[in-house]
């Protein structure tokens, strides 16, 4: 598992540590973003130079610490540090390969719920099932659904999980997640409910068979 | 009136995020009073949100340390000179 950090309150702890040169400091820096971050990456550029993109971006990071005056938040900066860099490998990427468009890519992949769950009229054909466990800490609870949803968020297209992770878990504003990965707020907005549809049906399908 | 599907498949996560407009929010919120089924929906996509606020990404702890490492050094040497 990952770390317990609050993400709406890390920034303000940790910046302090980090200008000190504290190496715990730099431990939770890296644990807590860089997963996150190469999502971010993977979202801009795919999955094969997301961490060494990530690395640069780290390295920026460093060099351009002190100097960080705190006009945004540390994880906005840090999330437009990687996003530009992903940007630029982009642009180089396209003038020797060819495009490599970032868009809603799975519109046709089944992002919503089955037609077969609705009615000509449009109410539902059956009533969505109750769930045993009702409240996210009886599922996080159970080894067997984080795993299942570690494996249903990493199977995620990339466009999605990079918006679920700014989201969902980094707390971010839809203007935030706009700048950092170059989309508009209704591209974002289809993103982020179409993933979480994957989630509940994920959740669903765990509270009747136990499995993933 | 809005339906079930259009709820479900469209509105829904744009209604707890607070993304809709004064008139759509209206629309889903008659809905809700009116529908049980779409009210469990709410509830439970509602249980999913807090679930991925809640859930770290997984880690690589080797790789953690390593890249702490690296950047800790780079970061002392840096600003030694």
């Amino acid at each position: 598992m990952g770390n317990s950090l609050n993400p709406l309150t890390v920034d303000s702890e940790l910046l302090p540590r980090l200008l000190a040169g504290e190496k715990k400091a730099f431990e939770q820096l890296v644990r807590h973003y860089h997963q996150p971050m190469k999502h971010v990456a993977q979202a801009i550029i795919g999955d094969a130079q997301a961490e060494e993109c990530v690395q640069e971006a780290w390295i920026s990071v460093m060099r351009n610490l002190q100097e960080f005056q705190g006009r945004s938040t540390l994880k906005t900066w840090l999330f437009t540090i990687v996003a530009n860099e992903a940007k630029s490998r982009l642009r180089k990427n396209r003038s020797s390969q060819g495009k490599r468009e970032m868009s809603i890519n799975d519109q046709h992949d089944g992002g919503l719920l089955e037609s077969g769950r609705w009615q000509t009229n449009g109410h539902w054909m059956e009533a969505p099932g109750t769930w045993h466990d009702n409240s996210p800490e009886m599922l996080l609870s159970h080894e067997d659904f984080r795993h299942c949803l570690h494996k249903t968020l990493a199977n995620l297209p990339e466009d999605q999980k990079a918006v679920l992770t700014l989201r969902d878990y980094q707390g971010m504003e839809l203007v935030e997640i706009c700048n950092i990965l170059g989309l508009s707020a209704s591209n974002i907005r289809v993103l982020i409910h179409r993933a979480r549809l994957k989630i509940y049906r994920m959740v669903e399908r765990f509270e009747e068979t136990g499995e993933c | 009136m809005l339906s079930c599907e259009a709820l479900a498949q469209q509105h829904a996560s744009d209604y707890l995020d607070h993304q809709l407009t004064n008139r759509q929010r209206f629309s889903v919120r008659l809905h809700l009073m009116l529908c049980g089924n779409c009210r469990r929906f709410i509830t439970q996509l509602k249980v999913v949100r807090e679930v991925l606020r809640r859930n770290p990404p997984p880690t690589d702890e080797t790789q953690v340390q390593a890249t702490a490492t690296k950047l800790h050094s780079a970061y002392h040497e840096q600003n030694k000179s």
